[in-house]
């Protein structure tokens, strides 16, 4: 019995050794190419930024992770057009993306390049996490309106530039044409009303089906933002005051938006479920089975509804959305904690190009002359175009992701039933104004 | 080693002094990793604690006891503190009485024990990430497999779980219970292991059942043992936040807001790491009283 | 005949219980296993069989054709193994010197243990990228076992002190008298004795670094060293949440925790019975 616990010890500390060994073996370099590593030959450049034994630079980009379709011919691409240069793509999932990037920022880990989505914008330039463009983009020729004004205009603070788009997907309307057919209502076309678009949603919420989705999710604030700021805009309101120093909910425009949105809740045109819903983790897979008739939709699903129409035995269409769309999109930004930002310019020089950041196959682009050109130029995503001249960003201040928060919570106790849609407008005024205060 | 002093043998005047050392030496690696990882966070937790932090370059700005106001003086403040009291208290004791109730039939003799104890451990295993997601689709009111199942059985039963405020947090609670009783369970079985089997069969030859038995010998032995188990849920419940950020967002209005959630908003959605820094520091102050009151009670059982 | 009947009594309570407990261990995870047996569409459709339509195993094929997915495997294995290994060494020294030894300083450094599970997370966060930064542990093996072993030793540590304050000395005393010195005493004597609490810390230590996911996201968000779970993050995007293929994984990750706790139940069960307390 000694002898086997012997054994047993002798045994551990001995795959213990051998495990560190090969660990640290493991941790410096040689491992199998996944497909995310640099496309070139060196295997030797590790984790360690810019391991650039002859005189190549390296530069690190994060991204999402549904670029990786792309990783490859753009490591590639880029090494050709710009000898001396390489470029190491990260792909990070969007769960926790901001927290990701902000504690590698703020460890001085950051990369080199940081793809942002709009989202994320406020916050972290007023926090002096990015460093300002307005430099570069008069050095390489760059002016707002090469790109698409409302996603250019959320990475503006303070009269100053911090980043540029590369992608803009804001929210078209989809809409069921069988569910219209069988409802013998014509098809949507072009902006809806708020009201016009109230009497279509309740004339197509029968037998257990309903005539649109909202989101009111609690842990997807920007969804829930996708959601209703079309609403309340389309009525008129905004969150803020023009001078962004104090709420502006309680204004009649308001509270109309409100009403547009809660009603749609309270008098039952979505299903019960939206309180708690995202658009596309929730609302997306009902509306794929004919339960919801219409639904905000990015460019990134629309592409995915054919296979289900297919099955499913629905025909499908998209138009504008009522009201105004959120601004969304995903821009390039230097973090403050970069290392090379030459570096960094030649790659945002390059990727911006309407030539090259057309020919990714993943993303609806940003910059405007590559909207009509390769994949792009498909019809279907004119709609989307045209979308943008109806989007609005949300307000540029330092306190939005606790504004977003605040109006998200009331929305909620206002489609709870805890609260009257003016009680909670009256509360978010209310913390809104004691925030800023 | 007073015992050994007691007992006055020889060896063991040699064995105190070179006790000290011994005793040091085994705790140096892990005393080693925590000066490393430990100090550090530590210290700037108690000095963001006390200023302001401008990013991002941690520049601070002296403000006193005003981080700690706000972090207590928010109107928020007491429907957090409930939340996260129902909530820790609520899934300790169902997962210590479920976690019991399966340790219990571990030791039990049953066909199938083998099957059993296999399957009462799945929870645990699945990774948290897709754990929350897929209770959240479970309780769906839509497309949920859960509401599915009770609208054959009664519709009315098929209610908004994660969207109706007195019955959100209830919902989480249980699939944070199916996450965490496998591993009290697992602790618990390891507890009931180093009960000596002769305390149990003197019990019951003294005519004790299974109740008395349980009560007055299996309980008292894992009192120790229990209690850190607690104390270290309790802790895990005050910082816990990922399960009800996925299935809720502390939603709806804040009826699952709870604190560990309030602190991860604070830092990485307000970037204010000097009331998230705050909030630490009174978690660790109430730890430390919390300690000197077990201490002592705890020293004393040792003499 | 009372006493029979009671037995027969209690057999069907235990045998009823345990098939509520076990349902509602089994079901969250039979409801992930067929879905990952669904192809897109059925995945989300309004009349959810537990047995699919159309049983299809292109999830779990695209998951094995996955390179990026087999490589986080493979890391997932090496950080756990090797940061069970070193967990169960450093906090079996760690608790057995606070438990048989006194020395100045004893009762803080056993309590400031705890501190790093008290800490909010939050606030480790940012400070543990700049230590590992500086001790370029950032994206390594090496770091990430660090890191699992600070945030296991809370329990580790106060577990198996607990365990190993409850033998009594005297049972060491009869090693010291035949002359063994500590390091053998804990080997020969103590360890057979804490064997269950020791299999349990190591399956709580396997689960920590297993499903460990904010703490490699942030520390190891290198392609070369992201551990699984981080990797299963990937099957959630902007498009919504890839069913079919994050349950295939995550079902083919569980695979092996599962041997391996098989395995070690034996030991938290089985121990006890080897090297009992004498009178």
């Amino acid at each position: 019995m000694k002898n086997k616990w012997r054994k047993l010890v002798a045994l551990s500390l001995g795959i213990c050794m051998l495990a560190s060994l090969s660990a640290c073996g493991k941790s410096d370099s040689e491992e199998p190419k996944p497909q995310e590593a640099a496309g070139e030959e060196t295997p030797a450049e590790g984790s360690e930024t810019g391991a650039d034994s002859k005189e190549i630079t390296t530069v690190t980009l994060w991204l999402g992770s549904w670029w990786d379709g792309e990783v490859d011919w753009l490591c590639k691409q880029f090494a050709e057009d710009n000898p001396g240069y390489e470029l190491k793509i990260e792909l990070q999932p969007i769960a926790n993306y901001q927290d990701n990037a902000t504690s590698a920022i703020l460890g001085g880990q950051g990369p080199d390049v940081l793809a942002l989505d709009t989202l994320f914008l406020p916050s972290m330039m007023s926090q002096g996490l990015l460093l300002p463009l307005d430099d570069f983009m008069a050095e390489a020729g760059f002016t707002a309106d090469m790109f698409t004004k409302c996603v250019y205009d959320a990475g503006t603070n303070e009269g100053k530039q911090y980043a540029l788009p590369y992608r803009f997907t804001c929210s078209a309307l989809y809409y069921n044409k069988t569910m219209f057919d069988n409802a013998q209502i014509p098809y949507p076309d072009g902006r809806m009303e708020l009201d016009e678009f109230y009497d279509i949603c309740e004339k197509l919420t029968t037998d257990g089906k309903y005539g649109y989705g909202i989101a009111a999710s609690k842990n997807d604030l920007g969804n829930t933002m996708t959601s209703f700021a079309p609403f309340l805009w389309g009525a008129g309101g905004d969150f803020l005051t023009e001078d962004l120093s104090a709420g502006a909910m309680t204004t009649p425009e308001a509270l109309a938006g409100l009403h547009a949105w809660c009603d749609l809740y309270n008098d039952g045109l979505v299903p019960e479920g939206c309180i708690n819903y995202a658009i596309t983790a929730d609302l997306f897979p009902l509306a794929m089975n004919g339960e919801i008739a219409m639904l905000p939709m990015g460019d990134s699903n629309i592409v995915k509804i054919d296979e289900f129409a297919q099955q499913n035995n629905f025909e499908w269409g998209v138009t504008l959305h009522p009201g105004y769309a959120r601004a969304a999109g995903w821009s390039v930004t230097i973090p403050s904690s970069c290392k090379q930002v030459e570096a960094a310019e030649v790659f945002i020089k390059w990727f911006l190009q309407p030539e090259i950041i057309s020919q990714n196959n993943t993303v609806l682009p940003g910059v405007i002359a590559a909207q009509d050109m390769g994949k792009w130029a498909d019809p279907i995503y004119d709609i989307y175009i045209e979308q943008a001249e109806y989007a609005i960003h949300t307000p540029n201040t330092p306190a939005w992701s606790q504004i977003q928060l605040i109006v998200v919570e009331e929305l909620q106790n206002a489609l709870s039933k805890a609260a009257t849609v003016e009680e909670a407008a009256e509360n978010m005024n209310k913390r809104i104004d004691e925030l800023l205060k | 080693m007073y015992a050994l002093k007691k007992k006055g043998l020889r060896h063991a005047t040699k064995r105190e002094k070179r006790s000290w050392l011994f005793g040091i030496l085994f705790i140096l690696p892990s005393v080693a990793a925590l000066a490393c990882m430990v100090v550090y966070p530590l210290i700037l937790t108690f000095l963001y604690s006390v200023n302001k932090v401008l990013l991002p370059n941690f520049d601070l700005e002296f403000v006193g006891a005003s981080n700690f106001m706000k972090a207590l003086g928010s109107s928020q403040f007491p429907t957090v503190l409930k939340n996260t009291l129902i909530w820790t208290f609520g899934s300790l004791f169902l997962r210590f009485v479920l976690g019991f109730i399966c340790a219990m039939m571990m030791e039990t003799g049953f066909r199938g024990k083998t099957v059993f104890r296999v399957l009462t451990l799945l929870p645990w295993v699945m990774p948290s990430i897709v754990a929350s997601n897929l209770w959240r689709w479970i309780y769906n009111v839509d497309n949920g497999i859960l509401n599915y199942v009770l609208k054959q059985i009664n519709p009315s039963l098929a209610i908004n779980w994660l969207g109706n405020p007195s019955t959100a947090l209830v919902s989480v609670i249980m699939a944070y219970v199916w996450t965490g009783f496998p591993y009290i369970m697992l602790m618990l079985v390891a507890g009931l292991q180093g009960i000596p089997k002769e305390y149990t069969e003197a019990a019951q030859i003294d005519g004790a059942n299974s109740v008395q038995v349980f009560w007055h010998v299996t309980l008292p032995q894992l009192k120790s043992f229990i209690m850190i188990l607690t104390i270290l849920e309790i802790i895990s419940g005050f910082n816990s936040f990922d399960l009800i950020f996925t299935m809720t967002g502390g939603g709806p209005g804040v009826s699952t807001e709870i604190l560990g959630l309030n602190i991860y908003r604070t830092a990485f959605q307000n970037y204010d790491f000097g009331t998230a820094s705050a909030i630490g520091v009174i978690l660790l102050l109430i730890v430390l009283v919390a300690f000197l009151f077990y201490a002592p009670s705890n020293k004393k059982k040792q003499a | 005949m009372n006493r029979k009947t009671k037995r027969i009594l209690l057999r069907t309570v235990t045998y009823i219980l345990c098939i509520i407990i076990a349902a509602f261990a089994l079901l969250p995870f039979l409801w992930g296993l067929s879905t990952s047996l669904k192809d897109n569409v059925e995945v989300y459709s309004l009349n959810p069989t537990l047995i699919p339509k159309n049983i299809t195993f292109e999830n779990y094929k695209a998951v094995f054709h996955d390179t990026s997915m087999m490589h986080y495997f493979r890391n997932s294995v090496v950080i756990a193994l090797v940061s069970t290994l070193v967990t169960i060494f450093v906090s079996l020294f760690a608790a057995y010197g606070f438990s048989r030894y006194r020395f100045p300083g004893r009762a803080p450094l056993l309590t400031s243990i705890l501190f790093i599970r008290v800490l909010p997370r939050v606030c480790l966060l940012v400070p543990f990228y700049v230590i590992l930064a500086n001790m370029r542990l950032v994206n390594t093996i090496p770091g990430l076992v660090l890191v699992y072993l600070i945030v296991g030793m809370p329990l580790t540590v106060w577990l198996l002190k607990g365990y190993i304050d409850a033998i009594p000395i005297e049972v060491e005393e009869a090693a010291f008298v035949d002359g063994c010195g500590p390091l053998k005493s804990l080997f020969l004597v103590v360890v057979p004795m804490v064997a269950p609490a020791l299999a349990a810390v190591g399956m709580f230590a396997f689960i920590l670094a297993w499903n460990e996911f904010l703490f490699p996201l942030l520390l190891a968000s290198d392609e070369s060293s992201r551990t699984l779970s981080v990797g299963l993050a990937f099957y959630i995007d902007e498009t919504g949440i890839q069913w079919g293929q994050m349950m295939a994984a995550s079902i083919l990750m569980s695979l092996p925790a599962i041997c391996v706790f098989s395995y070690a139940q034996k030991y938290i069960i089985k121990g006890m019975s080897e090297g009992a307390v004498k009178g």
